[in-house]
């Protein structure tokens, strides 16, 4: 799951989709990468802002067909982004990123479940999320 | 069910009385969780004069959930729970991570406010930071709680 030093990251996928046509694809990549992309404007909005840094060090990564990451602390010198989210033993937790996804989730099934008309339930334990914390 | 607003704190003592009172984990704790104003179990914010390691609860985030009609049900809430040391190594941490494991995932309990129905480990977390030579280490789990107030 490492992305680099200091980065902090969650993961939207969709598996299991062999049998499905080129177009019913294509369309939930873009449901995929538009849940990715409402998560980066809320978890930028709630970061925590002291310089600004943080929430600007977000960005939408593509990492398959319908796979996106969401990652923060993109350019960053040090760790600021897994420390805001998790916290140190100097300062509290001040969560923004698996905040932002877990309130995502709900939309993200719905557009899912219209784009694909209802043909595949999508449950919330099929969606691939994960937060990911890389070494530092 | 019901909801009486206090189902954040009912997760919060429930967390804390899980812990904190479990022999083995307190075993690990700073000073064998015997330091001043009781064993290193902390929900939120820890004390100054804490020793390492220690375990600390976070609330992530909330949610309520409401029937068709808008009552609401159940609150479910995403807390991240880890223990945090001052080592060059996670050795210890790995215990404590395995023990509150055991004590929290697929567990459920009642305090004198609420009920926790269900308790679900989602995720681990795990990263250590350098402060001035001074390596800190956490490891621990994103745990939801679906709780319910009495």
């Amino acid at each position: 799951m490492a992305m680099g030093p200091g980065t902090i990251q969650v993961v939207i996928r969709k598996n299991n989709v062999a049998s499905w046509s080129q177009r019913l694809r294509a369309r939930v990549a873009m449901e995929l990468e538009a849940s990715a992309q409402r998560t980066l404007t809320a978890a930028s909005s709630a970061a925590p802002v002291r310089t600004g840094e943080l929430a600007d060090s977000g960005e939408v990564r593509r990492r398959g067909p319908l796979s996106f990451i969401v990652v923060f602390g993109v350019g960053l010198p040090d760790g600021r982004a897994i420390y805001q989210e998790l916290g140190t033993s100097h300062h509290d937790a001040q969560p923004y990123l698996y905040p932002s996804f877990q309130m995502e989730i709900p939309t993200l099934m719905q557009r899912l479940a219209i784009t694909t008309q209802g043909r595949i339930k999508v449950m919330p334990g099929m969606l691939g999320s994960s937060v990911g914390i890389s070494a530092v | 069910m019901t909801v009486n607003g206090l189902e954040l704190t009912t997760v919060d003592e429930w967390i804390y009385s899980t812990l904190a009172g479990d022999n083995t984990l307190v075993g690990y704790l700073g000073d064998g969780g015997s330091s001043p104003g009781g064993p290193g179990v902390f929900m939120d914010t820890i004390r100054d004069d804490t020793t390492y390691p220690y375990v600390i609860g976070n609330l992530m985030i909330s949610m309520d959930t409401l029937t068709s009609s808008g009552d609401s049900l159940i609150v479910v809430a995403d807390y991240t729970i880890k223990g945090v040391d001052r080592a060059v190594n996670y050795d210890v941490l790995a215990h404590m991570h395995q023990r509150m494991f055991q004590l929290l995932h697929n567990q459920s309990g009642t305090t004198a406010d609420g009920r926790v129905l269900k308790c679900l480990r989602q995720r681990q977390v795990k990263y250590s930071r350098i402060n001035e030579t001074i390596q800190y280490r956490h490891l621990g789990g994103i745990y939801r709680f679906w709780v319910e107030g009495l």
